[in-house]
């Protein structure tokens, strides 16, 4: 059978022993697990035992969707997996640009490391197989840098570079890599287990198109998202002014996440936003192979004290909250400089905002004090102290030290009941993104593998109303009737499991969730058309959706085999509470109990068990999961 | 469909201010406008009359409070909109 769509190669490196071979699965593998997080939890469940994540026997999965490398619209994506050492369970992240469709390109499906090198290296790979290279002079130097250096010691300039920043090679726990200095796999500190192993960067160049059935179908259909994207209000907006439009909108509905979420609006949020940010500091719309949405910024001060640099791109919507509001801070050029050093340093912009916040309530508090912080004064809107803190994170020198392994473990060293204040979900700090104003939100974030996660379903105000746009999107899926954003019965849950497997599927085909309905204009029905058009399978939605319900499934089995149980698929207090200010002010605290029942619902819809989140030996069969039964 | 008709002597007067991702739909690129609309108009017929699609907008406040679609608009009342949001 012809191998099309994907190519039929899986790279494996051992960088303990320098060993390196190539699987070759049959076709049936393919059309069973897709790619991405389909393909990489097959062999993380198959081969991964419960060693420290950053022990050299972990195992680093790097896999773009079954899609991406063809011409396909708005399919850039790439997961990248592991073990996570931010949470202990499964670590999981998602990014676009270009460096998943060269690995294609260079014709492979996924590529597997194992073990640690001796010393520090990166791996180059292209069309002729991989090399296991020096990085000796690359150690210790920013993403910048050492794109440089290895464009330089490949001589090729067109190279796509995947890497790590001092905080990877640190082992910050909520260290991320990022590609091209501007995609960012920021969440889960996998950028750590890359440092773990001595691995610098995976540089990869591809000359190869990806062979497809049908390029003229892809084609077509590509044409239309080009000709339609600017038409389409959600792709239109997002091309215009991006994620940072979300600022103003929860601002104005009394749930942006400020003053590390002890109140829902931020007098500073104009000043952060999209209208200032595009005004003021734009510079270029960035994008990902064949995306003709382009609803990346990119930002750039010239101002010599804050001096920002266009190639490391600029703040989406979490970077401008974690690092602006819910510190207090409203200088956009701070944060777009904050930006661009966690980009620098390849630490996660979310957990590094929320690292600082959570330290600057536990000073207000007086938990802390500047005999703890080495002299810093952690108040809320204090600007001086923000690019320090990164810095110290980033190194794990001084009060960085504290916060650098991740919430939890920052709240056990400030003791005196620092851990009341933490806002995180299996060790996880949670996105910007406020459960109390749509509850389906609150039930991803509990339920998500890899801890708090805003992507793992889609988002409630796009189905709250009769006949909108997010409505008509997901009719396909069987959901026809309006859910109220606040309602936590069973449509509430169905909705969730659905879209669930919905984003499921668009992470194993390697689909954008920026380019796809419901948050923007590709339809799910034109995806089983590009599957078709790529791979010549006679498939469907069903078959799909069915991917991406066997990935969730295979994602519980990995948290179970670690420890991971319904205990921890929970909430932190604070959403348990009202909201403080603006137009909700004192309402919105989810009820817990309504909560904890939903919770137990999604396991049954699931096909779970309803108290242990157990998945049943019958959906394991149903799924064809059939070798993990009683793993 | 309703139309924004500034001068209309008898109707509910109101002020809008869109979130620049929504000016499209106003014609316009000024962040706020005057409109009159019949006497009973409520939100769902300020976004008709302004040709947005259907779940494009996310939030409308209302003198300051959130509002749902059916809320009847008072005369003199203060609305802004914002595009549905998730994501980021």
């Amino acid at each position: 059978m012809d191998r099309l769509g994907y190519r039929g190669k899986i790279l494996w490196v051992d960088l303990a022993t320098g060993a390196v071979r190539v699987d070759e699965p049959r076709p049936e593998f393919y059309r069973t697990y897709l790619g991405g997080p389909g393909v990489a939890l097959y062999y993380l469940l198959k081969n991964l035992g419960t060693d420290d994540p950053l022990a050299p026997g972990s195992m680093l999965v790097f896999a773009p969707g079954l899609l991406t490398g063809t011409p396909a619209p708005c399919v850039p994506r790439y997961t990248v997996c592991a073990r996570s050492p931010l949470t202990g369970a499964l670590g999981k992240s998602e990014s676009g640009g270009y460096w998943g469709p060269e690995l294609k390109r260079a014709g492979y499906d996924a590529v597997i490391v194992t073990g640690r090198a001796a010393t520090p290296v990166y791996l180059w790979i292209t069309r002729g197989g991989v090399e296991i290279r020096d990085a000796g002079r690359m150690w210790g130097l920013d993403t910048g840098e050492t794109e440089e250096l290895i464009r330089a010691d490949t001589g090729e300039r067109r190279a796509r570079i995947l890497g790590i920043g001092p905080g990877g090679e640190n082992l910050v726990r909520f260290a991320g890599m990022v590609s091209d200095l501007t995609h960012f796999n920021g969440r889960n500190g996998l950028g750590a287990v890359m440092g773990s192993k001595n691995l610098k960067a995976v540089a990869v160049y591809g000359s190869q198109s990806v062979p497809v059935h049908d390029r003229d179908q892809i084609r077509e259909i590509a044409r239309w998202a080009g000709e339609h994207c600017r038409e389409h209000p959600l792709s239109r907006a997002l091309h215009e002014h991006g994620t940072p439009l979300g600022v103003e909108t929860n601002n104005a509905g009394g749930c942006l996440p400020t003053n590390h979420w002890s109140r829902g609006v931020f007098d500073g949020a104009a000043e952060i936003g999209s209208e200032r940010l595009t005004a003021e500091l734009l510079v270029e719309r960035g994008g990902c192979f064949a995306c003709p949405v382009r609803c990346k910024r990119v930002v750039e001060v010239k101002d010599p004290a804050l001096r920002v640099e266009k190639r490391y791109g600029g703040p989406e919507y979490e970077t401008l909250v974690a690092l602006g509001s819910n510190c207090g801070i409203s200088n956009l050029k701070l944060i777009s400089k904050a930006n661009e050093l966690c980009n620098r340093y390849t630490i996660d912009t979310i957990s590094t905002g929320m690292a600082i916040s959570f330290a600057m309530a536990c000073y207000e508090r007086g938990l802390i004090t500047k005999e703890d912080t080495g002299g810093l004064e952690l108040r809320f809107g204090n600007e001086e102290v923000i690019l320090s803190l990164i810095e110290q994170i980033a190194y794990r020198q001084g009060f960085g030290k504290v916060l650098a392994d991740g919430p939890r473990a920052a709240a056990a060293r400030i003791g005196r009941g620092a851990e009341k204040l933490l806002v995180e979900v299996k060790g996880q700090d949670v996105p910007m993104h406020d459960p109390r104003v749509k509850t389906g939100l609150g039930l991803q974030f509990a339920l998500s593998p890899n801890g708090a996660d805003h992507w793992f379903a889609q988002h409630d105000p796009f189905f709250n109303t009769p006949g909108s746009l997010g409505l008509a999107a997901v009719a396909p899926l069987g959901i026809l009737e309006p859910v109220h954003a606040l309602d936590l019965g069973p449509r509430k849950v169905r909705l969730v499991l659905y879209t669930s497997f919905l984003n499921a599927m668009y992470d194993c085909l390697g689909v954008c969730v920026f380019g796809a309905v419901a948050r923007s204009l590709i339809p799910v029905n034109h995806l089983v058309r590009l599957v078709k058009a790529a791979t010549g399978w006679e498939t469907s939605l069903w078959e799909l959706l069915k991917a991406g319900e066997r990935a969730n499934t295979m994602a519980r089995l990995f948290n179970l085999r670690h420890g991971f149980g319904p205990e921890d698929d929970s909430l932190p207090e604070v959403f348990f509470k009202p909201l403080a200010g603006g137009p909700l002010d004192g309402q919105n605290a989810i009820d817990r109990a309504a909560f904890a029942r939903a919770v137990r619902l999604y396991y049954a819809m699931a096909g779970w068990d309803a108290e242990t989140g157990v998945p049943t030996q019958g959906k394991l069969l149903e799924l064809g999961l059939d070798e993990f039964v009683g793993g | 469909m309703l139309r924004g008709a500034s001068g209309v002597a008898q109707g509910t007067r109101i002020r809008v201010k869109l979130h620049p991702a929504l000016r499209r739909a106003a014609a316009t690129t000024e962040a706020e406008q005057e409109l009159c609309l019949p006497p009973g108009a409520t939100v769902r017929h300020l976004l008709e009359a302004f040709d947005l699609v259907h779940g494009e907008v996310g939030l409308v406040v209302v003198n300051g409070a959130l509002a749902g679609e059916a809320q009847e608009l008072p005369d003199g009342a203060r609305v802004e909109l914002y595009p549905v949001f998730s994501g980021g």
